[in-house]
C-alpha cells in the first residue's frame, strides 16, 4: 500500500495543506508551520482522543499501536506511518486527509481543522515522540486529573478492614444494655447528650412490623389477637410470637424479594426498540421469593446467583437443589439488552460490564464500574483489577449468544421443573384440576347457551393444510427428542428427518385426526410452502395437546400451553406476518407432552379466522362480557379465570428458564480495555480479586476447567471468596441492607458504595457487630430480622424530644425511629388488602393490571403494549406485576418505584401533586374504594359500624368514638347536602382513607 | 478540579446536605419535592444523592439567555439532503451508483445508488438560505434560525439513537435532557409540570417512556404527558361523582383529617408537604385545562398555526399549546412529530416522497407559526426552539428500487432558533453527497451542551452523583457548547 501511494504522496501532502489552510489564514500560515511544532501535550491530546480507541491496545487495528515511542516508530502492517525521508509523504497524513475511502482515519469522521493542523505540523516537524513514561499512552488521560490512588496491600478505609467483633459498650441505662444493638445506639446518644424516644405503642408496632416483614397492613383480627396476646403473655412474648408469625408468612419473601429485585434491576423485557420479553424470567423472581421464605442462608443465596450452574454436578438427573441453583442464575439475564446495537463488539462488552458493575455494587458495595475506563479515583480498584474481575465472567454466553436479533442465544434457556410444593403441580395434578374446572364450565356454558358450531369463511387460500382439509393434510418432516439449535430456521437442512402426514399423536385424543403416530414426549415438525406475494391476512390453525410453539421462518409466532379438544384458529398480527417472505417459507412446530392424550397439528391459510380464535371457552368468555350481572356469567368468568390460572401455575414438568451458561471449556483471554473500549485491548489479565481486598494469602483465581469439563469454576471461585475471605465486605454490605430496610436508612447511608465516595457509617462498630453476627448465625436472614426487631431501637416511637430533634435533625444517632412513606407496591397491596380483593396466590407468570388508554397511547404499538389479566390476577401482589422497561404502571412510577435499568440501592421518596391525582382520580383507587365500600356494607349493617370497620382496616388501629362520629357526620353531610346515596357517600369515605397520610405512612 | 479530590467532595456534599436541611432556600427541586426533600436525601444518599452544587446554575456566573426549551422531535429521522442541507450536485447523480460508505439499519455499505433530492430548493431571507420546497413556511423564518449541518450521533438504529438524542447515552437508564434541565433550574410554575411531552396521535416513539425518563434521578423529574385534546394530564379530571362543590368538601375533610394526624407528628414535615400537594393537585385541575384551552386564541392565531386545516390541525394545536405552556413557565416541552413505526414517522425506508411530503406537510406551517408567534409576542428571545430527529438519512437508496433512504448518524441537520441563538446562519457541513459531516462536526453532546449553556447551566458542571460518579448529561469527557451559534 505504502509503495502504491508513495509516488503521489508529495502531491497529496500539498493538497492536505491546501485543504487545511486554503481559506483559513488566521489559523496558521503555511510559512509558520515548520517554525511552530506543537507541544507533546497537544499532540498527545489528539492522539488519545482520536486514535487510541483503535490503536491503543495490544491487539489493534492493522497492528498499528500508538502507545509509546517504539510502537509508534515501528508502525503497523503497512510499515511506518511517518516517512522520515519525506515527512510530507507520510502515510499518517494521507490517512487523516480523508481522500481515500480505503484509508481514512479516524473512521468515525474526519479530524476537525485544529486537530488536523496540529498533527500536520507535528508530522512535518518529524513527529517527535518522547521516550519513557511521558510518551506512554496506555494510562488513561483521566489518571492525570486525579491524584493516583494509593493502593495498599491493606487499605485502612473502614470497609476494607478485617472484620472483628467490636466490644459492646455499656450505657448508663441498664435497660438499654440488654441487647447489644441498644447498647451501641444508647452509648452513642449519651456521648451526644441526647435521649432516645420512648417505645412505640403496640398498635404502631404491629403496623410497623407487618409492613416491614410482609409489605401488608395488619388486619383488625390480627390487631385484636396481638393486643390479647400482650394481655395474656406480656409484651415480650407477644412480640416474639408476632415476629415469628410474620417471618413464617409466605408474604415475607414477597416483601423482601422486592428489595432484592430493586438491587438486581429486575425487569422482564430487554428495553430498546422491541423491548422483547425475557422468556419466563419470572422464574428468577420466584426463586428469590422462595429462597427468602425458606431462609436460604445468604452465603448460599450469593453462590447460587453467581455460580448456580457451576454448583451442578454434570451427571444424572438434576436434584431439586440443583434446579434451584440453576434458576438463580437468571440473575445474569436481567439487564437491558440491545438486539440491534450500532457497535456489536462494544455491545457485548457493555453487556458484560453491566454484569460486573451490578455484581460489584450489590454484593460488595463497591462501585467497581468507575474503574472500567481508568483507575478508580477514590477506591483501591485499578483498571487492571476491574478487568480481573471481568475475567471471572467473560466466558458467560451473551443474551443473544453472540448474535443479535430477537432470538435467544444457545444455552440461554434450560428446561427445568419447579420443585414440587404447595403451589407447584405435577402434570397429572394439573390436568385433573383443569378438567375439573372444565366439567363445571361445560354445565355453565349450556346454561348460557354457548355451543360449539363452526362457520367456515369462504375466501382463503391454503398454504399449509391441516388434517381437516379435504385435500388431505400437509406432509411434514418430523423429529422426536431434542433438536439442534435453529432447527426452525429456513437454512436448516431437515432432509435427514422422517416424513409423515399431519396430525401427529394418539388416536384417542379428543378432536384428533390422525395422520402419523406419535407417542414420545416431544416432536419437532417442519414443512415448506411457497409464496408468490406476501399475504395481507393469515390464519394459523392449531390443535395441540400439550404445550406448543410455532415458528414461521424461524420467528416465533404462537405459543400455547396445555391441551385442547379441538382446532383453534389464530389470526396472525402484523408482527407475525412480517416473517413471511416471497419464495420458500418454513412453518415449524414443536410440541411437548407429559401424559394422557397427545396430538399436534397445524395449518396455515390466508383469510380471516373463524370467529378469530374462538373456541367454546373463548366464546363463553365473550358471552360473560355481554351479560356481566347474570349469575351464570359471573360464575363462568370465575371458572375461566381459575382455569387460566391453573394452567399458568408452576409445574414439576421441565420448561424453559433463563440461565447462565458458559461459551466453552476454555475462556477467552481477558484484556484490559483502554477507556473501556473493546477496540483498544490492552494487556491480558487473569481472574483475580483486587489486591486491596485480599487479607490473607490469596491464591490467584486462574481456575481453568479440567479438559472435558463443561464449565469452569471461575464464578464459583469468586462467589466463594465473597462469602469466605471476602465476607468482611459481603457481610458488612448485607448487614447494612438489613438495617436499612428495617430502619429506613443504612448505618452506612450509601449501601451501594462503601468506598470513599460514599458515606462513613454513623455507627461503624454496630455495623461490624451486625456483620459478625450475620456470619455467626450462619448467614440466616431470618435470624437477623429477629435480632434487629428484638432491639428497643427498633421499637422506639417515631416522635421524639425537641432537644434531640434540634441537635440531630437528620436522626444520625437514632434518637427515634424514622417514619417512612409506603413504597408504591406497599400502597397498592395495602389498598387491595384492606378492601378484601387482594389475590394472595404466590408465584407464576406475571400479571397485567389494567393500564389507562392514555398511558398505552405512549407506546409505539399501543395495541400490543400490554397484556390483559383476569380480575383475580389483576389483583395479585405488586411483585407479580409484569415489569416492562418501556411502559410502567403510572401508580408505580409516580410513587417512586425505580427505573429498572440500573441497580437501585435506595429509593427516592418524592412528593408531587401528580401522586395526589393518581390516588384521588385514578381508576385503580376509584375502583378500589368502591370495593372497599362494598366490603364495609357487607360486613357491617350500620353506618357507624361501617365507618369504624373502615378505619380499623385502613389504619390498623381502633378509632375512638369522636373520630367515628366525625366521619359519620361527614358521610351524613355528603348524603344530605350533596344528594348522595348511602353507598356513594361511603365510597367517598373509603377513597378518603386511601388518601390519608396515616394510610401512606408508617410510624 | 474539586471533584477529583474525593475527600473534599464527600465532605462538601455531606456538609451541604446538613446545612441545606435547615432553612433551605429556593434551589431547584424544592418546589416540586417539598421543603424537606434534601433532608430526605440523607436517606437516599447511597451515593445517589444529587450534588446540590450542581443543581444551581453551575460554574461561571452567567445570565441565561433562554428560560424555556421547545424541542420539536422529528422522530424517525428526516433526510437532510431533502430538507435543509442543499446539495445541488446531487440531483444529477440520481440513479448513479457511487462509492460512498454508509452505515444504517442495513449495516455498513460501501456505496449504492444515489437518490437525488426529491424537492427543489430555493433561497430565503436575508441570509439567502436554501430550503427545500418541503418547507415553504419555514423558509420565511430562516433569518431566525441557526442550522447545524454537521450533526452526528453514535448510532444509526432508532432505539439507541433516540436514547442518544434524549438522554445522551446509547445505554438505557440515564435521565433525559428535560429531566436535567428541570433538575438544574427547577420550575417556576408549581401548578404545571416543568417537563411536558406531547406525543403523536399514532403512538409514542419506540422505547416509550425511556425517552422522557428521569433515570436514576427522582421520579418527579420525568416528563409528563400532556394531551392537546381531551383531559390534558392523566387522572387530572376527577370522576363525575367527585366534581364541583362535592370535591371541595371531600378535600376539606381529607385535609382536616390529615392535619389532625400531623399534630402529634410535627417532627415529620413531609406530612404537611403532602397535605399541600392535594391543594396543588386541586389547582392543577383548573390550571392545566386552562393552559390547553385554545378557544381563547384569536381566529388569526388559529389560522396562523393551521388549526383550521385538517392536515396541520393536530400538530398546529400542539405547537400553539407549546407556546401557551411557555407563557406559563413550563421549562421543557418536547413535541413528537411522528410516532409508532414505519411511515407513521419520518422513517422513510420506502417511498421518500410520500413520507416526507406527509410529515413536512403537517408540520411546516405549525412550526413556522410557532416561531412567528413567539417572536411577535417577544417570547422567542427567551425560548429556545430545537428541531431535528434522532439522525438523518443516507444520500443513497436503501433498496434496489424506490426512493427510500436508510438511517444515517454520520451526518445530519438540526436547527435551533431563539433563546440566545444567532439567526440566519448555518454552521458545519457534510461532504458533497451529504453523507457524512466533515466540517465542524458536532456530536449530539455538543447540542446538549449548547442547550444547557443557553439556559445558563454549565454543561460540564451540572452533575448528579450516582453510582460513584458525578454523572453529567454530556458524559465524563464533557462537551463544549457550539459557540458559532451563540448570539
Amino acid at each position: 500500500m505504502l509503495q502504491e501511494i508513495a509516488p503521489s504522496a508529495t502531491l497529496f501532502a500539498a493538497s492536505v495543506l491546501v485543504v487545511l489552510f486554503g481559506d483559513a489564514q488566521e489559523t496558521a500560515l503555511p510559512g509558520e508551520i515548520e517554525q511552530q511544532p506543537p507541544t507533546w501535550e497537544e499532540v498527545r491530546g489528539v492522539v488519545e482522543s482520536r486514535c487510541l480507541e483503535c490503536h491503543g491496545g495490544e491487539e489493534v487495528k492493522g497492528s498499528l499501536r500508538f502507545i509509546d515511542a517504539s510502537t509508534f516508530r515501528a508502525g503497523g502492517d503497512r510499515g511506518p506511518v511517518v516517512d522520515a525521508d519525506e515527512l510530507a509523504a507520510s502515510r499518517l497524513l494521507y490517512a487523516i486527509g480523508y481522500e481515500d475511502p480505503e484509508l481514512s482515519m479516524p473512521p468515525t469522521g474526519k479530524l476537525d481543522d485544529a486537530e488536523m493542523a496540529l498533527l500536520v505540523r507535528w508530522v512535518l516537524a518529524g513527529a517527535p515522540w518522547p521516550e519513557g513514561s511521558s510518551g506512554t499512552l496506555v494510562e488513561a488521560p483521566h489518571s492525570e486529573e486525579a491524584p493516583a490512588p494509593t493502593v495498599l496491600e491493606r487499605d485502612d478505609w473502614w470497609a476494607y478492614l478485617p472484620l472483628t467483633r467490636p466490644e459492646v459498650p455499656v450505657s448508663s441505662d441498664v435497660v438499654w444494655n440488654v441487647h447489644p444493638i441498644d447498647a451501641f445506639v444508647k452509648s452513642r446518644l449519651e456521648r451526644a447528650g441526647l435521649e432516645p424516644a420512648s417505645l412505640a405503642g403496640p398498635t404502631t408496632l404491629l403496623r410497623r412490623a407487618s409492613f416491614d416483614l410482609t409489605g401488608l397492613p395488619p388486619t383488625p383480627e390480627e390487631l385484636e389477637a396481638f393486643l390479647q396476646d400482650i394481655e395474656e403473655f406480656g409484651f415480650g412474648e407477644a412480640w416474639h410470637q408476632l415476629v415469628e408469625r410474620l417471618l413464617a408468612s409466605p408474604h415475607y419473601g414477597e416483601r423482601w424479594g422486592r428489595h432484592w429485585l430493586d438491587l438486581v434491576r429486575y425487569a422482564e423485557t430487554n428495553g430498546y426498540e422491541r423491548d422483547g420479553t425475557k422468556k419466563n424470567i419470572w422464574r428468577y423472581r420466584d426463586w428469590v421469593i422462595r429462597s427468602l421464605n425458606a431462609d436460604k442462608p445468604y452465603d448460599r443465596f450469593v453462590l447460587e446467583q453467581l455460580a448456580g450452574d457451576e454448583l451442578v454436578d454434570g451427571d444424572g438427573e438434576l436434584t431439586a437443589e440443583e434446579t434451584e441453583a440453576l434458576l438463580a442464575t437468571g440473575y445474569f439475564r436481567l439487564g437491558v439488552w440491545d438486539d440491534e446495537p450500532a457497535d456489536k463488539e462494544q455491545a457485548l462488552a457493555d453487556e458484560l460490564a453491566d454484569i460486573v458493575d451490578t455484581t460489584g455494587q450489590i454484593f460488595l458495595g463497591t462501585t467497581v464500574g468507575c474503574a472500567r475506563c481508568h483507575d478508580h479515583k477514590a477506591d483501591p480498584i485499578l483498571q487492571n483489577d476491574y478487568y480481573s474481575l471481568t475475567a471471572f465472567f467473560n466466558n458467560l454466553t451473551s443474551y443473544g449468544g453472540g448474535n443479535f436479533g430477537q432470538h435467544l442465544g444457545a444455552g440461554m434457556t434450560r428446561a427445568l421443573g419447579d420443585a414440587p410444593g404447595p403451589y407447584v403441580l405435577s402434570p397429572a395434578e394439573r390436568k385433573e384440576r383443569v378438567e375439573e374446572v372444565e366439567l363445571e364450565l361445560a354445565a355453565v356454558a349450556l346454561a348460557l347457551g354457548v355451543t360449539q358450531p363452526r362457520e367456515e369463511d369462504g375466501e382463503s387460500a391454503i398454504l399449509v393444510a391441516d388434517a381437516r382439509a379435504e385435500t388431505g393434510a400437509a406432509l411434514w418432516r418430523y423429529h422426536l427428542g431434542e433438536a439442534p439449535e435453529f432447527w426452525h430456521g429456513t437454512a436448516f437442512d431437515a432432509t435427514a428427518w422422517s416424513r409423515g402426514r399431519g396430525g401427529f399423536g394418539r388416536s384417542n385424543t379428543p378432536g384428533a385426526i390422525l395422520g402419523t403416530d406419535w407417542t414420545e414426549a416431544q416432536i419437532h415438525l417442519r414443512t415448506r410452502f411457497r409464496l408468490e406475494t406476501l399475504p395481507r391476512t393469515a390464519v394459523l390453525s392449531l390443535h395441540h395437546d400439550e404445550d406448543t410453539l410455532v415458528f414461521l421462518n424461524g420467528q416465533p409466532i404462537a405459543e400455547r400451553s396445555g391441551h385442547r379438544t379441538d382446532y383453534t384458529e389464530i389470526q396472525l398480527g402484523d408482527e407475525a406476518r412480517s416473517a413471511f417472505v416471497v419464495g420458500s417459507n418454513v412453518l415449524a412446530v414443536v410440541c411437548r407432552q407429559t401424559g394422557g392424550g397427545q396430538y399436534i397439528d397445524a395449518g396455515l391459510r390466508t383469510g380471516k379466522a373463524v370467529n378469530e380464535d374462538v373456541d367454546w371457552l373463548e366464546r363463553l368468555e365473550r358471552s360473560t362480557g355481554a351479560a356481566p350481572t347474570n349469575p351464570d356469567a359471573r360464575r363462568a368468568r370465575e371458572l375461566l379465570d381459575r382455569r387460566t390460572r391453573t394452567l399458568a401455575l408452576p409445574q414439576t414438568l421441565p420448561y424453559a428458564a433463563l440461565v447462565a451458561s458458559e461459551r466453552g471449556s476454555t475462556p477467552a483471554p481477558q484484556h484490559v480495555l483502554l477507556r473501556g473500549s473493546v477496540h483498544a485491548p490492552g494487556k491480558e489479565v487473569a481472574p483475580d480479586i483486587p489486591a486491596a481486598f485480599k487479607h490473607g494469602e490469596s491464591e490467584p483465581y486462574d481456575l481453568l476447567p479440567e479438559p472435558g469439563e463443561k464449565t469452569g469454576s471461575r464464578r464459583l471461585a469468586l462467589a466463594r471468596w465473597m462469602v469466605g475471605e471476602g465476607s468482611f465486605l459481603t457481610a458488612r454490605v448485607m448487614a447494612n441492607r438489613l438495617w436499612q430496610f428495617h430502619f429506613g436508612r443504612g448505618l452506612c447511608r450509601s449501601p451501594g458504595d462503601f468506598g470513599r465516595l460514599g458515606f462513613e457509617p454513623t455507627h461503624p462498630e454496630l455495623l461490624d457487630h451486625l456483620a459478625v453476627t450475620l456470619i455467626e448465625r450462619d448467614w440466616s436472614l431470618k435470624a437477623m430480622h429477629r435480632y434487629l426487631m428484638d432491639s428497643r431501637a427498633y421499637r422506639m416511637a417515631s416522635v421524639g424530644n425537641r432537644v434531640a430533634r434540634e441537635a440531630d435533625p437528620g436522626n444520625d444517632l437514632y434518637w427515634r425511629y424514622d417514619p417512612r412513606r409506603l413504597t408504591a407496591e406497599e400502597y397498592r397491596d395495602g389498598v387491595l388488602k384492606t378492601n378484601g380483593t387482594l389475590t394472595t396466590d404466590l408465584f407464576g407468570p406475571s400479571v397485567y393490571p389494567p393500564m389507562e388508554a392514555e398511558v398505552l397511547a405512549t407506546a409505539s404499538r399501543p395495541n400490543q403494549a400490554w397484556g390483559r389479566s383476569s380480575a383475580l390476577d389483576a389483583a395479585r401482589r405488586s411483585i407479580y406485576v409484569f415489569v416492562k422497561r418501556s411502559l410502567r404502571l403510572p401508580l408505580f412510577e409516580t410513587l417512586d418505584q425505580p427505573d429498572p435499568d440500573l441497580p437501585c440501592p435506595v429509593r427516592f421518596p418524592t412528593n408531587v401533586p401528580t401522586q395526589a391525582l393518581v390516588t384521588l382520580n385514578g381508576d385503580f383507587c376509584q375502583d378500589a374504594a368502591d370495593r372497599f365500600a362494598e366490603r364495609l356494607r357487607r360486613e357491617r349493617a350500620d353506618l357507624g359500624g361501617q365507618i369504624r370497620r373502615g378505619l380499623v382496616l385502613a389504619l390498623g388501629r381502633v378509632p375512638d368514638s369522636r373520630e367515628v362520629a366525625r366521619n359519620v357526620a361527614f358521610v351524613g353531610e355528603l348524603r344530605r347536602e350533596h344528594d348522595l346515596g348511602e353507598e356513594a357517600a361511603l365510597r367517598l369515605f373509603c377513597l378518603g382513607l386511601y388518601n390519608r397520610n396515616e394510610f401512606l405512612w408508617v410510624d | 478540579m474539586t471533584s477529583a479530590n474525593p475527600h473534599f467532595c464527600r465532605r462538601t456534599r455531606r456538609e451541604l446536605l446538613w446545612q441545606t436541611a435547615n432553612g433551605f432556600g429556593a434551589v431547584a427541586l424544592t418546589g416540586l419535592l417539598g421543603p424537606n426533600w434534601l433532608a430526605r436525601q440523607a436517606f437516599a444518599a447511597d451515593g445517589t444523592s444529587p450534588n446540590p452544587m450542581g443543581a444551581r446554575p453551575g460554574g461561571a456566573a452567567r445570565r441565561a439567555k433562554a428560560k424555556n426549551v421547545i424541542f420539536l422531535f422529528m422522530y424517525g429521522g428526516p433526510s437532510q439532503v431533502d430538507t435543509f442541507d442543499y446539495k445541488k450536485d446531487l440531483y444529477a447523480l440520481d440513479g448513479k451508483t457511487i462509492d460512498v460508505p454508509t452505515f444504517g439499519r442495513q449495516g455498513k455499505r460501501r456505496g449504492g445508488r444515489i437518490v437525488g433530492p426529491k424537492w427543489r430548493f430555493r433561497p430565503y431571507g436575508e441570509a439567502g438560505k436554501w430550503v427545500s420546497d418541503l418547507f415553504p413556511y419555514l423558509g420565511r423564518c430562516v433569518d431566525d434560525i441557526a442550522f447545524l449541518h454537521s450533526m452526528y450521533a453514535e448510532s444509526p438504529i432508532h432505539g439507541s439513537a433516540l436514547l442518544n438524542m434524549n438522554c445522551g447515552r446509547l445505554i438505557s437508564g440515564h435521565p433525559s435532557l428535560g429531566s436535567w434541565v428541570n433538575y438544574g433550574l427547577g420550575s417556576p410554575n408549581e401548578n404545571l409540570p416543568g417537563y411536558v411531552v406531547m406525543l403523536d396521535e399514532t403512538g409514542g416513539p419506540i422505547n416509550g417512556a425511556k425517552n422522557w425518563t428521569s433515570g436514576y434521578m427522582p421520579a418527579s423529574l420525568q416528563g409528563v404527558q400532556v394531551r392537546s385534546e381531551g383531559v390534558p394530564i392523566l387522572d387530572l379530571e376527577p370522576p363525575q361523582r367527585l366534581r364541583g362543590a362535592l370535591q371541595r368538601r371531600f378535600l376539606d375533610h381529607l385535609k382536616s383529617e390529615n392535619e389532625l394526624h400531623a399534630v402529634a407528628r410535627s417532627a415529620n414535615p413531609e406530612l404537611e408537604a403532602r397535605i399541600a400537594q392535594y391543594e396543588l393537585a386541586y389547582r392543577m385541575q383548573s390550571a392545566a385545562p386552562e393552559a390547553v384551552e385554545l378557544s381563547g386564541e384569536s381566529e388569526a392565531t388559529r389560522e396562523l398555526y393551521g388549526i383550521d386545516q385538517p392536515r396541520t390541525a393536530a400538530f398546529g394545536r400542539k405547537c400553539l399549546l407549546a407556546r401557551r405552556l411557555v407563557e406559563r413557565g413550563v421549562r421543557f416541552i418536547q413535541l413528537y412529530a411522528g410516532g409508532g413505526h414505519n411511515d407513521d414517522n419520518w422513517d422513510a425506508h420506502g417511498d421518500l416522497v410520500k413520507n416526507h411530503g406527509y410529515h413536512a406537510g403537517r408540520t411546516d406551517r405549525p412550526i413556522a407559526a410557532l416561531l412567528t408567534d413567539l417572536k411577535q409576542r417577544g417570547l422567542l428571545e427567551e425560548t429556545l426552539v430545537v428541531w431535528g430527529g434522532e439522525f438523518g438519512r443516507q444520500p443513497t437508496a436503501e433498496y434496489a428500487e424506490g426512493t427510500g433512504r436508510d438511517h444515517n448518524s454520520w451526518g445530519f441537520t438540526m436547527w435551533m432558533a431563539g433563546g440566545g441563538v444567532k439567526g440566519g446562519i448555518s454552521v458545519g457541513s457534510t461532504d458533497e453527497l451529504g453523507a457524512k459531516a466533515v466540517e465542524d462536526r458536532f456530536h449530539v453532546k455538543r447540542l446538549h451542551a449548547t442547550i444547557l449553556h443557553l439556559l445558563g447551566l454549565d454543561p460540564n458542571g451540572l452533575t448528579f452523583f450516582f453510582n460513584g460518579l458525578e454523572q453529567k448529561l454530556v458524559g465524563v469527557e464533557g462537551a463544549e457548547p457550539i459557540r458559532q451559534v451563540l448570539a
